[in-house]
């Protein structure tokens, strides 16, 4: 703001008056002198022409006498007119007399006039007139001179100017009245309604100025009224735009306390009714102490970010609270999440506000939390149970039969009414559950642990109550049906980890020379016994397909490749004799795919396909013997080349596709023998050895979609 | 979310301890835990925050805290917080001979942001003391006499490398 000098506030209004004032008083004085002036002279005029009047009569009486020396009759006129008070001096000279021949009053000062001849005068203090007198024939007789007082005049003239003066005052301050009421009106009063309503917007109020007069002034007063009214509706826009963010936004000082609150969502969000001229650290932590380490951190926060310079507030804005929980007893699910970001409002590069924006997350964060939880959680278990798989398959599953089973048991025990719930049925239970989570604790599945503990704080709280109530009882039926539940759970997460699938529960170990000896001695055999041992030596698909799983990935690679195992039917019996032969047709048939099916990454992607090439190994159990595919989602076989091969080889296609061609010895679509692949014999040899054991192989294919070989008992 | 600090918990609820390792690790907190009050000292040197049970069995809080100090040497720079639900004992937590009080016991959340706060706290007081320490000279006297907002820990927050108090 522009300082004014030190010259205080004089009003305008002050000033005009002053200058009309000023100006009228000159004009009165003026005036003034004017009036005067004239007065005087025609006071003076008037008493010179009476004056000369008299004087020419009294010229004229002194004809006759002034010729005959007639002195008696001289001074008798001139006695007469000493009956007019005016004359204070009168004289008759005859021709060349230096004496008067009459005189009246002949103490008092009577200077001449200059000159000779008739004149009429003022001298000093008094009209003087003298007369030639002449007879008839112009014969110089005489002279005669008459004073007048202009003492009346004077009187009259002095009563005179009394008038004129108050005229003149009256009359100037009429004018100056006249002159200030009008500017008054005209320039001061408009300007001081201006004024007036520049502070009330200034203020933060809105204001019109009446616009009467059509010029300078009322331009300003109409710009002025639109102004403001511009200015309102800004404010009202920026408001409106503020209110309907979903943020709220406070503003505070480095006091601390709140200076605006710029939307309607912060009272809304911090439900601490009016939050101008509150401390900050209560719109944030009402109801926490001082001493709690939330409340401790933001206030010391606050005190370092006022005092250190604005250049340096974003590295402090990680040390502000990014998030706050506030208890919302009547929202569901009863608490607010915020999400607060600080911005710092400097001026010459100090803070010296502080603006706080903050967002509702509530659901958002829920959500979140939600899925992460849940995502670790999962992965935790998978990966513990990884573990058991490489350690201790057989006494998880031991354990989680018995868990079940005790657990069963249990359960019976509370929810029969008939039995009752006494301290020595209560022992047991606890030793039940107490040794589980102690097992559970082994296998580290704290789920487990988890549920058992839960059922062992209920049994502590019924304490040592003879007979529970109902509502108690149903209480600890719950908490162990919640074991039950755990166990259940991870026995499922086990099967999942599983390569084998639902197959591990029922795995037994036995050594594989064992089986191979009783296969061997039930061979030929059709009873149940054999049927048995059958099963036994039976392995499933899931063991077989492992190795391509674990192996087939970084095979692809050193090719340039990617590729991704799939397997369905894991836990599919594939018979012993079967499952020999099989694995080396899997093998086989997988680095096919790998090295003439799956295109490079970037082939594939510019063919619209995932960069890595999928192989899906599947077996179905079929009516009397499963059924095995071998599918890859790559190029597709060949037809052409086949086709060309096979002719250069002499072999005419049948009627049939081209696909049926590529079990014939000596073809191969290879360009080299890579170590993949090999030579020509491949399929062929897949073939041969399938059909060592009664199983046929087909394969079906579509160009730039995949290949799909099937393996099944003829 | 990288380390964001390491925590030692000491509590006899075996369910609190995984409850709260489970949340605090979700934070990005890297989270050891105990229900032993003592034999903690290896972990000491390692972990920038302790959390210790105030109503565990057998031994008051108090003087687990005692003991953590006497084990804890120069190099640890581990802060001792009681945990309770009791809010009058959370408040007397400087005379017990803590740094600080995390209350509202059992809400994982609320120890969430506890827990949280008390790091920023920390890294708060360590920008401070960065930007307020001269870089050497002798402890003037008037800093002696100062009272230090917090908790009345004069070893605590003395730098292992400055000579003097705040």
């Amino acid at each position: 703001m522009a300082k004014r000098g030190a010259a205080p506030f004089v009003s305008i209004g002050t000033k005009l008056a002053l200058l009309i004032a000023a100006l009228v008083s000159v004009f009165g004085v003026v005036l003034y002198r004017e009036l005067v002036d004239r007065e005087w002279d025609s006071l003076v005029r008037a008493k010179m022409t009476a004056a000369s009047m008299v004087a020419d009569l009294f010229g004229r009486s002194l004809v006759v006498p002034l010729d005959f020396g007639d002195s008696t009759t001289l001074q008798k006129n001139v006695a007469d007119l000493g009956q007019n008070p005016d004359v204070t001096y009168a004289g008759i000279w005859s021709v060349g007399a230096k004496a008067p021949l009459a005189e009246l009053h002949p103490a008092s000062v009577h200077p001449d006039l200059s000159g000779a001849g008739s004149a009429t005068a003022v001298v000093e203090d008094a009209v003087v007139a003298r007369r030639v007198v002449l007879d008839p024939t112009g014969k110089r007789l005489g002279v005669a001179r008459i004073h007048f007082s202009l003492a009346p005049e004077r009187t009259a003239f002095d009563a005179s100017k009394r008038h004129i003066f108050v005229l003149s005052v009256v009359l100037a301050a009429g004018v100056a009245a006249l002159l200030i009421g009008v500017t008054r009106r005209l320039i001061v009063t408009p300007l001081e309604r201006l004024a007036a309503a520049t502070r009330k917007v200034e203020e933060g109020g809105t204001a019109r100025v009446s616009v009467s007069s059509n010029d300078e002034l009322g331009r300003l007063g109409e710009a002025f009224n639109r102004m403001a009214a511009a200015i309102v509706d800004r404010e009202r826009r920026l408001q409106e735009l503020f209110d309907h963010m979903r943020q709220a936004i406070v503003v505070f000082g480095p006091d601390g306390i709140v200076e605006r609150s710029a939307s309607r969502r912060a009272d809304d969000l911090f439900e601490t009714g009016a939050l101008e001229g509150t401390a900050i650290r209560d719109v944030l932590y009402a109801g926490q102490p001082d001493h709690s380490v939330e409340v401790r951190a933001f206030e010391e926060w606050r005190e370092v970010v006022f005092t250190s310079p604005a250049s340096s507030f974003d590295e402090l804005a990680d040390l502000a609270p990014s998030e706050l929980t506030l208890e919302r007893p009547s929202r569901d699910p009863g608490r607010v999440v915020l999400l607060l970001e600080f911005r710092p409002i400097a001026r010459d590069g100090v803070v010296n506000r502080v603006m706080l924006l903050a967002t509702d997350v509530t659901e958002a964060r829920d959500l979140k939390h939600l899925v992460e939880a849940e995502r670790l959680e999962h992965a935790r278990r998978i990966s513990s149970m990884r573990l058991l798989l490489a350690g201790g398959a057989h006494q998880f599953q031991s354990f989680a039969e018995r868990a079940a089973k005790r657990l069963g048991e249990c359960l019976d025990l509370v929810r029969s009414p008939s039995r009752a719930l006494d301290s020595s049925a209560r022992e047991e239970i606890f030793k039940v559950v107490h040794t589980m989570r102690g097992e559970a604790r082994t296998f580290e599945l704290s789920s487990v642990e988890a549920s058992a503990m839960n059922v062992e704080e209920i049994l502590a709280k019924l304490g040592h109550d003879a007979a529970p109530a109902e509502a108690q009882r149903a209480k600890l039926a719950a908490a162990i049906e919640g074991a039950l539940a755990a166990v259940r759970s991870a026995t499922d997460d086990f099967v999942e980890a599983s390569p084998i699938g639902r197959a591990i529960l029922d795995q037994v170990t036995v050594l594989r020379s064992d089986v191979a000896t009783l296969l061997a001695m039930t061979e030929g055999r059709d009873d149940e016994i054999a049927k048995a041992v059958a099963k036994f030596a039976a392995r499933p698909f899931g063991e077989l397909a492992v190795r391509q799983t674990t192996a087939l990935p970084a095979l692809a690679e050193k090719a340039g490749k990617e590729v991704r195992v799939d397997v369905q039917g894991k836990d599919v019996p594939i018979p012993a004799e079967v499952a020999s032969v099989l694995s080396g047709v899997l093998t086989h048939l997988c680095r096919n795919a790998v090295a003439h099916g799956i295109e490079p990454p970037i082939e594939r992607e510019e063919r619209g396909k995932p960069k890595a090439g999928r192989i899906l190994l599947s077996c179905t159990p079929g009516p009397s013997s499963p059924l095995v595919a071998v599918e890859d989602d790559g190029a597709g076989l060949d037809t052409q080349r086949i086709r060309a091969q096979a002719e250069a080889l002499g072999i005419a296609a049948s009627g049939g596709g081209a696909n049926e061609l590529v079990f014939l010895p000596g073809l191969s679509t290879a360009g080299s023998a890579s170590d993949l692949a090999g030579r020509g014999m491949g399929l062929a040899a897949v073939a041969d050895d399938l059909a060592r054991i009664d199983w046929k192989i087909s394969v079906s294919s579509e160009p730039s979609k995949g290949t799909r070989f099937t393996l099944e008992h003829r | 979310m990288s380390d964001q600090g390491r925590i030692l918990i000491i509590d006899d609820s075996e369910t609190l301890l995984a409850r709260a390792r489970s949340r605090l690790t979700l934070e990005g907190f890297e989270v050891m835990t105990t229900t032993q009050a003592t034999g903690n000292a290896r972990h000491l040197r390692s972990v920038d925050l302790v959390v210790i049970d105030f109503h565990m069995p057998g031994i008051d809080g108090g003087t687990v805290a005692e003991s953590l100090r006497q084990a804890m040497t120069e190099k640890s720079n581990a802060l001792l917080y009681l945990y309770t639900s009791d809010e009058k004992v959370a408040a007397q937590y400087a005379g017990l001979g803590f740094d600080g009080a995390f209350s509202n016991k059992g809400d994982l959340e609320a120890l969430a942001n506890q827990v949280r706060a008390a790091f920023r706290l920390i890294r708060t007081r360590k920008l401070k003391d960065r930007d307020k320490a001269p870089p050497s000279g002798p402890p003037s006297s008037h800093k002696d006499k100062a009272p230090p907002s917090g908790p009345p820990s004069s070893y605590r927050d003395k730098p292992p490398s400055s000579r003097g108090g705040r």
